[in-house]
């Protein structure tokens, strides 16, 4: 509800300024030189069905004439892109502008802009950025304190004024297997016990599959089921007293390896989940043998129609997230996004670009009314029309003579998650199946429960010593970890040797490193 | 006579150099892209190698970073995977040789003796092929066969009653399926020099000795694998120099956290170190550089050994 009002105030207020604005505007893009920007991004996996360069999109060709800005990509190729983007770091050649999750750099945008990477864009956005600014003040002034770090701007966001939709992964399940054991949908760990044994009785092979679409570590993936013991599998902060914790070295770890430990002997959950990627895992889906899985709200529509086809009796359900008991609430949720801020389309400068002022220009537009209408829709005509004031995606997005889905036909003509922010209604259009909008609901109210600021890695920041000490001892911890949890969760070891483990984390000072996340969010909690 | 005394003195290292270019430009103008691969890739990129030594940050470049000495291999040598992955290395390498360098010399040796010339071409063929696949492809074969439902697991499940499990989860068996997988992907290949080494022996031997009255095997060891240990000792000084860098691509498209235990080798913990978690150049480098150190170390012993037993060596 708030929402809206802030909504039609900032659509006021930027119409305002646009108008205020125009005159002096329309002219000078006539006049503007025109300019080429090299834009280093991951190629989306939509656009890559049918494209090899987003420089090929319809909505860059028409952006490029709107703008006079011309844009040459560079993509690093699909298969690791986190790699790749660190051999560009190292080979010093930037390009003018970088998409990329910045907070994974070591360090995070900060410590990017000490490395003489990225820009602070702290001054220019002032007299380059007006709409962006007046979006973030009139509509979501809360998220400033995460798209800016320490008050000073690093990059340009991707952002959306709506709480719903800040959970994207959780557990699904086969509706129609549950109907058929007469069961409800399970709550608490021991009615998903409850119904997994079921399931194994029905002769599902495995009832229960972990996996994440977006890597190869399984271990992320059961970050759904281990919330509901209070803590998650990495850092994190403890809702109860407030602390920085790791999860491995907490006590309440072993209840849930001991759990997941039974499940297995049980055949209750997939014994591949730590050794088959994800693509294994999906094909349990599709055969029949899976009854349960944690998914992911985007690829919900075809994973939907593509169980349907080949398992026609199969019907989908959203799970809320476990607990451990009747009626509680799961303490720690895993958030994608929050505060209308998310990772995906984050934008940097390099200190490469010699056009920072026609940059920040061009990023503003997205931004602006025209703009916004062209990254969330399209062209108008082409891709969407507009029916009682609301854009409705055409015959062409919605039903592709090519037979592509939603996702990648709109791919063509625009690019919601790119800079700027997401409009409701490409949401709604968007995420437009039945499941989705369940998910949608289901999910974000378990985490509109929980207090997302404790888990959330952007909520704490730190400075240059801390940067260099953290890095020197998390990496070593983060590889011990993971490989930890997937023999204890395999069985390979015992949880009788679980106390030797901490010790061993110990002495690769993992409590140092909670101290200096702690200093870092009590820092971001008193600004 | 006296003349050609005159031109010897006037000899000197330069117009020797000079003339022997002269004489063999066009060798040397083949010789250049060779060369030029080898200065590119081989020797600029150890140029780098020297922040293995430094604090390497990527405003301050190569030069420009802050020297730390040994730091990074203090870190590295007290790394709790240290041990581990260096004795993987090396087991994963010496078991590597041990199986798979002498099995190529048996099979060229067991192929010679055939007579059908159709027979033996069509082994070869077939033992080829492997080699062709591309290694994803491989791997990805191999993950299939090994898995729970896998051709491999099901046949040892169903005739040796062993227990139903992924055979790549369980660290014990890395090793086995690594050199096993190896044998058949290299088996036929690896054979063909053994092979034009062995096309290459006199006949007028096996007929004297025939004269003498020698059956098969005692043609073999008198007179075959004597004349192919030259090739043999090369082709296994070339094997150890490769001793610390066994295919960690064919590693890390197998293993998973699992099987970490045995199969993390140094060349798959410096990727991860190096490229995924977190970019720790330096670090990496020094890892690396510390891996090549070793594998320079056995190169020379090995040469040393052959030198002395042998009397022969790559110098």
């Amino acid at each position: 509800m708030k929402n809206k009002r802030f909504v039609s105030v900032a659509v006021m207020a930027s119409l305002m300024l646009a108008t205020l604005a125009g005159c002096g505007n329309s002219e000078s893009a006539q006049e503007t030189e025109r300019v080429k920007l090299t834009y280093w991004a991951a190629l989306p996996t939509n656009v890559s069905q049918f494209a090899v360069d987003m420089g090929e999109l319809d909505f860059y060709k028409e952006l490029e004439k709107r703008t006079n800005v011309e844009i040459e990509f560079i993509h690093p190729s699909s298969a690791n892109v986190s790699e790749q983007f660190n051999v560009m770091l190292a080979s010093g050649d930037y390009p003018d502008i970088i998409e990329r999750d910045w907070s994974s750099y070591t360090g995070g945008e900060e410590q990017a802009n000490k490395d003489g990477i990225l820009m602070d864009l702290t001054d220019l956005v002032k007299e380059n950025m007006p709409n962006m600014l007046n979006y973030i003040d009139t509509v979501i002034p809360e998220s400033k304190k995460w798209v800016t770090t320490n008050g000073r701007f690093y990059t340009i966001p991707n952002l959306s004024d709506n709480e719903k939709y800040t959970v994207m992964h959780g557990p699904i399940i086969r509706k129609d297997l549950l109907d058929k054991c007469g069961l409800e949908i399970p709550k608490t760990i021991a009615d998903w016990e409850n119904v997994l044994r079921a399931f194994k009785n029905e002769g599902i092979a495995s009832p229960l599959v972990f996996f994440d679409t977006d890597s190869y570590s399984v271990v992320k993936s059961f970050a759904q089921f281990i919330g509901a013991y209070g803590i998650a599998r990495n850092f994190f902060v403890d809702p109860v007293d407030g602390k920085v914790k790791h999860g491995f070295t907490d006590e309440r770890i072993k209840e849930f390896i001991s759990t997941m430990r039974s499940w297995i002997d049980e055949g209750l959950l997939d014994p591949d989940i730590t050794t088959i990627d994800s693509k294994g895992l999906e094909g349990k889906i599709y055969n029949g043998e899976a009854g349960a899985w944690t998914d992911n709200v985007s690829t919900l529509r075809t994973r939907e129609a593509e169980l349907k086809r080949v398992l026609p009796e199969a019907e989908l359900a959203i799970c809320p997230y476990p607990t451990l008991n009747e009626g509680d609430v799961c303490p720690i949720v895993p958030f994608d996004r929050m505060d209308g801020y998310t990772y995906a389309g984050m934008v940097g400068v390099s200190t490469a670009n010699k056009n920072p002022e026609r940059t920040l220009q061009w990023l503003d537009y997205a931004f602006s009314e025209e703009g916004h209408m062209l990254y969330n829709f399209g062209i108008e005509g082409t891709s969407y029309t507009m029916e009682n004031g609301t854009p409705v995606y055409t015959e062409l997005i919605t039903n592709n003579p090519d037979g592509y889905d939603l996702n990648t036909a709109l791919a063509n003509y625009a690019r919601p998650n790119a800079t700027g922010y997401l409009d409701e209604a490409y949401l709604a259009q968007y995420y437009n199946s039945e499941l989705q909008q369940q998910a949608l609901q289901t999910w974000s109210a378990d985490g509109a429960k929980t207090q997302p600021s404790m888990i959330w890695r952007a909520c704490y920041k730190f400075n240059a010593e801390e940067t260099e000490e953290y890095n020197a001892l998390v990496s070593q911890i983060n590889t011990y970890v993971e490989e930890k949890y997937a023999r204890l969760i395999s069985g390979i070891d015992s949880l009788d040797q679980y106390d030797k483990f901490v010790e061993e984390l110990k002495t690769m000072q993992i409590d140092r490193v909670c101290e200096l996340i702690q200093t870092a969010y009590d820092r971001a909690l008193a600004q | 006579m006296l003349k050609k005394e005159v031109s010897l003195k006037g000899n000197s290292f330069a117009v020797r150099v000079k003339k022997d270019f002269l004489r063999n430009k066009y060798v040397y103008l083949m010789a250049i892209p060779v060369l030029l691969y080898y200065i590119a890739f081989c020797y600029m990129p150890m140029y780098g190698a020297i922040i293995a030594f430094k604090n390497y940050k990527i405003v301050d470049g190569i030069l420009g970073s802050e020297w730390v000495g040994l730091q990074w291999f203090i870190k590295f040598i007290n790394d709790y995977s240290f041990v581990r992955v260096l004795k993987n290395t090396v087991l994963l390498s010496f078991f590597s040789i041990l199986w798979t360098f002498p099995a190529p010399i048996i099979f060229a040796l067991f192929l010679n003796e055939i007579r059908s010339n159709k027979y033996k071409r069509v082994v070869q063929t077939l033992t080829y092929l492997p080699h062709f696949i591309s290694l994803v492809v491989i791997c990805g074969l191999i993950v299939q066969f090994v898995g729970r439902d896998g051709m491999i697991t099901s046949i040892l499940v169903n005739v040796f009653g062993m227990e139903r499990t992924n055979l790549l989860a369980d660290p014990a068996k890395f090793r086995t399926i690594y050199i096993l997988s190896e044998l058949w992907q290299g088996i036929g290949w690896n054979s063909i020099i053994y092979l034009s080494a062995l096309s290459a022996i006199d006949l007028q031997l096996y007929e004297a000795a025939e004269l003498d009255g020698a059956g098969r095997w005692r043609k073999m060891f008198h007179i075959t694998i004597p004349s192919i240990v030259p090739t043999i000792i090369i082709m296994l000084i070339l094997k150890l120099g490769h001793f610390m860098t066994i295919g960690y691509e064919k590693v890390m498209l197998l293993y998973s956290p699992n099987i970490y235990e045995t199969a993390d080798i140094i060349s798959t913990y410096v990727y991860r170190i190096g490229l995924l978690e977190g970019a720790q150049y330096s670090y990496s480098t020094a890892i690396g550089l510390f891996n090549s150190i070793i594998n320079v170390m056995i190169l020379i012993i090995a040469n040393k050994i052959s030198n002395k037993v042998t009397g022969q060596g790559l110098w």
